[in-house]
């Protein structure tokens, strides 16, 4: 990517990237050794945390040695006490030291711990047995003295807490080292960083200041030319991609607009001495024309001539010029259409002069049927007159019936209530037998008690013997009484029986007689019911039947126009048979050359509608022939 | 009734004659003490057949016979027009159950004829005899078999 080709905004935004770039690769490398620095510093803390525990090692051995002699020379068991105290302090820094984890130095602690615990073993416990007995207790200080195996163990030990020692100060010689190449590293990074963003910095300002400056005065100086009328010029600068290219293209634009405004103006000049050079030659070609204008207008002048006197076949035989022959075509053309035109008029003059002769004979028929019309129509009216008084005989006469039902009806009622009477005064009599019926039990009771009586007197009697012979026939004869009365109320019952029988039978009859009464009236009232129902049909009838008259009325009186239309229309077909023959004298003024197809043409028209008209005319009049030929006749 | 009776009365009897059904029976007037309407009574129990029960007779208890049934005739339930023939039979009153009295009639004893034999010892058991007295056949009946012995001596 050339430079000329990137815009003015992105230059600035990789130069200041480029700063931004070198300055944050500078913080970079400062940040990761200030890191290293963090490191070595807590190194260096743990070296010395070692060499301060190795120096408790070694305390804590001269404290054990120096309490085992205090035991030895004391013989006093607090020592030894503080002897396992020390030990277990021994132990514990120690274990620290192993925590450290290098190898070496879990190397050396290893022989220090298997040494003490061999002092231990073999010094101090056999050593305080003997010191607790008087007799052997210089073997026991012998042990600790300058022969004695106690510091074979105690050098061993104090060897390897020297190596241990060695270590540690290695140790910390090495952090130191590595704790000063950080900082020597931090400060290089910073210098060179803080540099190298500053080279940036100058160089990007002298490049954009030289990219942007320099073009901006080169297109001043080319718009300054244009301005001055000059376009022999060329920007170089077009076919970059930046912003000057832009303004490069914009100025050409200018430059070309100017050119062209130039040659317009020179063109409108030359258009304008085209235009008059035309003009002279068309002039001359004017008057060629108009003496051909002439030649024609006096041969058209001729033919209208003809043409105006009716002589439709007359036509133009004289030379025309070029231009004017289709004229000449298109004159004749015109006269023999007009003359065929006439052709058709004057057969078609013929048929409508028929046409019009039968119009009227059928106008004459139309008006004298109309006329019986008219008279066929007021003998309907007079009838129906006498129909619609009939009826209104028959409507006063279904009224009158209507009310006679009525008084039947009425009647019949009435009798219903005497039959209701008669109905009650039967169960009255009914009622009376029963009583009767009664009074005869009891009188019938009244004789069997009676003839009981006497038979009693009559055994009374026969006991009596000779005494009550009298009494025998006394009591006889009252039975004798007593069995007639006894018949006589038997009688009376069934005499009494058949009568209520008899009232029964007539109650019976009563209600059949009542039941009929009923029906009658039922059938009285529906008698009474038609009957009013053919009265107002009948008035309906009449009402109708007025209707009907009041129409019949109006038709005669649009028959009455119509006959009087009829006239005026047969007057009019009178005039129209004139116009038709005025109009075949005015044909006749065309001379169409030929007459003989003019005329054959007319007859055949004419004869199609004479057939029509007959079968029209055949409805109504029977004078049709003698008026088709009277009808020829008056034309 | 009065043409019945004979002018000459030497051996005449009185009779009261009764009716069951359609036939006609008579008795003697002496064993007859008393005629009387019917009188609902009282049904007494595992009695025989034509025992209707008892009624009161002013005071005194009366066993009432069904005379129709006692001799074997067809009967009908009584009713107000039947009549108790209140009778002395063998020192025992008893009160008989008729259809109806209808005379006191007085015949000699040759108007009497004997039954006739109709092979059957009980019909003369029952029957003393007949009478023929216009047209009518009046059986004489012998009131001492109608209350038989057994029962007389329960009542």
């Amino acid at each position: 990517m050339l430079l000329t080709n990137v815009p003015i905004g992105r230059k600035l935004a990789i130069a200041f990237s480029a700063v931004l770039l070198a300055i944050a690769a500078m913080g970079a490398i400062v940040f990761m050794n200030l890191r290293a620095l963090d490191v070595a510093g807590a190194a260096r803390s743990a070296a010395n945390a070692d060499m301060r525990t190795i120096s408790a090692v070694e305390l804590k051995l001269s404290r054990q040695e120096n309490s085992y002699r205090g035991f030895l020379v004391s013989n006093d068991r607090y020592y030894l006490e503080r002897l396992d105290a020390h030990g277990t302090d021994f132990r514990t820094a120690l274990e620290e030291l192993r925590k450290s984890g290098n190898p070496a130095v879990q190397g050396h602690v290893g022989e220090i711990q298997a040494a003490i615990e061999d002092w231990r073993k073999n010094v101090v416990q056999p050593g305080a047995a003997l010191a607790a007995n008087p007799g052997t207790r210089a073997q026991a200080i012998a042990m600790v003295g300058r022969n004695g195996s106690a510091d074979t163990y105690i050098g061993a030990i104090e060897e390897s807490i020297d190596a241990l020692k060695t270590i540690g100060m290695a140790r910390l010689e090495e952090v130191r080292a590595a704790q000063a190449k950080a900082t020597n590293d931090a400060l290089i990074a910073l210098f060179s960083g803080l540099a190298a963003a500053l080279l940036i910095a100058v160089a990007a300002g002298w490049v954009l200041t030289r990219g942007i400056a320099g073009p901006v005065t080169n297109m001043i100086g080319y718009m300054r030319r244009l301005i001055g009328g000059d376009t022999n010029f060329e920007v170089p600068c077009v076919v970059r991609k930046d912003e000057f290219g832009e303004m490069g293209r914009s100025i050409i634009a200018f430059r070309d607009a100017a050119i062209e405004k130039v040659r317009l103006e020179a063109d409108a000049v030359a258009q304008r001495a085209a235009a008059d050079a035309e003009r002279a030659r068309n002039q001359t070609v004017t008057e060629a024309q108009a003496r051909e204008q002439a030649l024609v207008v006096e041969a058209l002048a001729e033919g209208l001539d003809h043409l105006t006197r009716g002589d439709l076949t007359y036509s133009l035989t004289q030379t025309f010029p070029g231009d004017y022959v289709k004229l000449q075509a298109d004159f004749n053309t015109a006269i023999a259409q007009l003359k065929d035109a006439m052709s058709v008029v004057v057969s078609n003059v013929s048929a409508i002069r028929s046409g019009a002769g039968e119009i009227s004979q059928a106008a004459d028929d139309l008006s004298r049927r109309t006329e019986q019309q008219a008279a066929s129509l007021e003998e309907t009216a007079a009838a129906l007159d006498e129909i619609t008084a009939t009826v209104n005989r028959t409507a006063s006469g279904a009224r009158q019936a209507s009310e006679t039902v009525k008084a039947a009806k009425g009647d019949a009622e009435t009798s219903g209530v005497v039959v209701r009477d008669a109905v009650d005064a039967m169960g009255a009599i009914e009622k009376s037998a029963q009583e009767i019926s009664q009074i005869i039990g009891v009188i019938d009771e009244i004789a069997f008690q009676t003839n009981l009586l006497a038979l009693n007197a009559g055994v009374e009697a026969a006991r009596a013997g000779d005494a009550g012979r009298g009494f025998a026939v006394v009591a006889s004869e009252v039975r004798a009484l007593a069995q007639r009365s006894a018949e006589a109320a038997k009688e009376i019952k069934v005499l009494i029986s058949a009568s209520t029988n008899q009232v029964n039978s007539g109650v019976n009859l009563v209600g059949q007689t009542g039941e009929a009464l009923q029906r009658i009236v039922g059938r009285v009232a529906e008698i009474d019911g038609l009957v009013s129902e053919i009265a107002a049909s009948a008035q309906e009838q009449a009402t109708g039947l007025q209707q009907v008259n009041t129409a019949v009325n109006q038709m005669d009186q649009v028959t009455q126009q119509n006959a009087a239309m009829v006239e005026q229309s047969t007057a009019a077909s009178h005039s129209l048979s004139q116009e038709a023959e005025s109009l075949a004298g005015s044909v006749a003024r065309f001379q169409i050359g030929a007459p003989a197809p003019a005329a054959r043409p007319a007859p055949r028209p004419a004869s199609r509608p004479v057939a029509a008209l007959k079968t029209v005319g055949r409805g109504g009049a029977a004078l049709k022939p003698h008026a088709i030929e009277d009808g020829w006749e008056e034309f | 009734m009065s043409d019945i009776v004979p002018t000459a009365a030497a051996a005449a009897r009185e009779l009261i004659a009764f009716r069951i059904g359609r036939q006609e029976f008579c008795v003697d007037i002496m064993s007859v003490r008393e005629i009387r309407g019917w009188t609902p009574a009282t049904p007494l129990p595992r009695a025989p057949g034509y025992m209707k029960g008892v009624i009161n007779l002013r005071g005194a208890v009366l066993p009432i016979v069904d005379l129709g049934a006692r001799l074997g005739l067809s009967t009908s339930e009584p009713t107000a027009r039947h009549v108790i023939m209140v009778a002395h039979i063998g020192g025992r009153t008893v009160g008989l159950l008729v259809d109806a009295v209808s005379d006191i009639i007085q015949l000699t004893e040759d108007a009497v004829q004997p039954t006739p034999d109709v092979a059957s010892d009980q019909v003369r058991t029952f029957v003393k005899g007949i009478f023929a007295v216009d047209g009518r056949m009046i059986s004489l009946l012998e009131l001492e078999w109608i209350v038989p012995e057994s029962e007389a001596e329960a009542a």
